[in-house]
């Protein structure tokens, strides 16, 4: 009888320490599986902060160096709408002159038409020719501006699309800072 | 900035994988042997107990490996926005000293080209005027000529000064920014 006890017990004793030992290992598998589970979690989300991060960088320069080119283009097209200006009034400046060239010309010619004597006629003619001499290099250098006037019309018409595109893009693509940035500049626009 | 301009990545790197088999699918002589060998499973399971808690440990040392490399990145991305920003700076110092020339440039070619029509309508004047002498008139129509001659490359300056000041923009592909 007793050795069956003896036996009973042990093999009870060893089913406890089996259930024991499962136990242990089911949970310590659960703990390890939840762990796991939590660190590629976390991988997930420190991920996403850098990505958002790295957004958050790129439209911070993003906007600065836009709002910078924006300035910088605004500058230029002042000092072409500058030179443009200076032109019109060098084309100014040589009309009146020309005026005067053309003035005296019509003098001389008004005179040459009731002069009677054959000298001071050829007198007249010659003095006409002088003036149409001078009025060449004049009406080259005008239409020289001209031409010059046309470029920088040309010139600035493409700074200021650059700048219009310039504007548009901080707007566009540089988030909320970029949106108020527009806002501002529309408003002083306005205010104008 | 451009987005290749942020070289590092923004992935972490994975964690290592280690494998603990569970034994599962023992076949059936195994089942017979633990069924016959009982403090050999009992052994098995204590060991994968072990393995587990190493692998936790791990884990936990991995954890703080992703923590600290994503505070790295971060720091690296800040670091790269302070060197751009620095390069912004440094840009808008250089083109404000590149814009003061040229407007002194411009401000003196404006100046030269007035001086010039000026002479020119004044020579003009002398040369239609009936008191002056052949002589005169004769000489202020050289100088109105040679200072004619001058006047084309003022435009050339002024030309070429706008052509330099608008290449100090740089080429934006502005449909490339994100």
């Amino acid at each position: 009888m007793i050795p069956y006890l003896i036996g009973a017990a042990v093999v009870i004793g060893v089913k406890v320490a089996m259930d024991h030992f499962s136990q242990q290992e089911r949970d310590a598998y659960k703990k390890w599986h939840s762990k796991r589970k939590e660190v590629q979690r976390t991988i997930e989300e420190h991920e996403r902060n850098i990505e958002k991060h790295i957004r958050a960088a790129e439209r911070s320069y993003n906007y600065h160096f836009l709002v910078d080119l924006h300035y910088s283009s605004v500058q230029i097209a002042n000092e072409a709408y500058k030179l443009l200006k200076q032109v019109d009034v060098s084309i100014g400046a040589i009309q009146e002159i020309l005026y005067k060239y053309y003035h005296a010309k019509r003098k001389w010619e008004k005179k040459q038409f009731y002069c009677k004597s054959k000298y001071k006629k050829a007198e007249f003619e010659q003095k006409i020719q002088e003036i149409n001499e001078m009025i060449q290099p004049f009406s080259t250098e005008k239409n020289n501006l001209y031409h010059q006037k046309k470029e920088f019309n040309q010139k600035l018409f493409d700074l200021n699309k650059q700048t219009a595109n310039l504007k548009y893009a901080i707007r566009d693509r540089c988030g909320y800072k970029g949106q108020k940035w527009y806002k501002r500049l529309e408003e002083r626009k306005k205010a104008r | 900035m451009s987005n290749s301009e942020y070289t590092y990545s923004k992935n972490i790197d994975p964690i290592q994988a280690v494998v603990i088999s569970e034994n599962k699918n023992t076949n059936d002589w195994g089942a017979i042997l633990k069924a016959v060998n009982p403090l050999g499973t009992i052994a098995e399971m204590y060991t994968k107990t072990l393995m587990y808690k190493v692998e936790i440990k791990r884990l936990d040392a991995e954890m703080e490996r992703v923590k600290l490399q994503s505070a790295v990145t971060m720091k690296a991305i800040d670091a790269t926005l302070a060197l751009h920003m620095e390069e912004l700076i440094q840009r808008r110092i250089s083109m404000l000293s590149v814009f003061q020339t040229f407007q002194t440039q411009l401000e003196h070619l404006h100046i030269e080209r007035k001086m010039m029509l000026e002479t020119l309508a004044h020579f003009t004047s002398k040369i239609i005027e009936n008191g002056v002498s052949i002589e005169e008139k004769k000489i202020y129509k050289e100088l109105t000529f040679l200072v004619m001659s001058q006047l084309p490359q003022l435009n050339d300056k002024a030309n070429l000064a706008l052509s330099e000041l608008v290449k100090t923009i740089p080429v934006v592909n502005i449909k490339q920014i994100r």
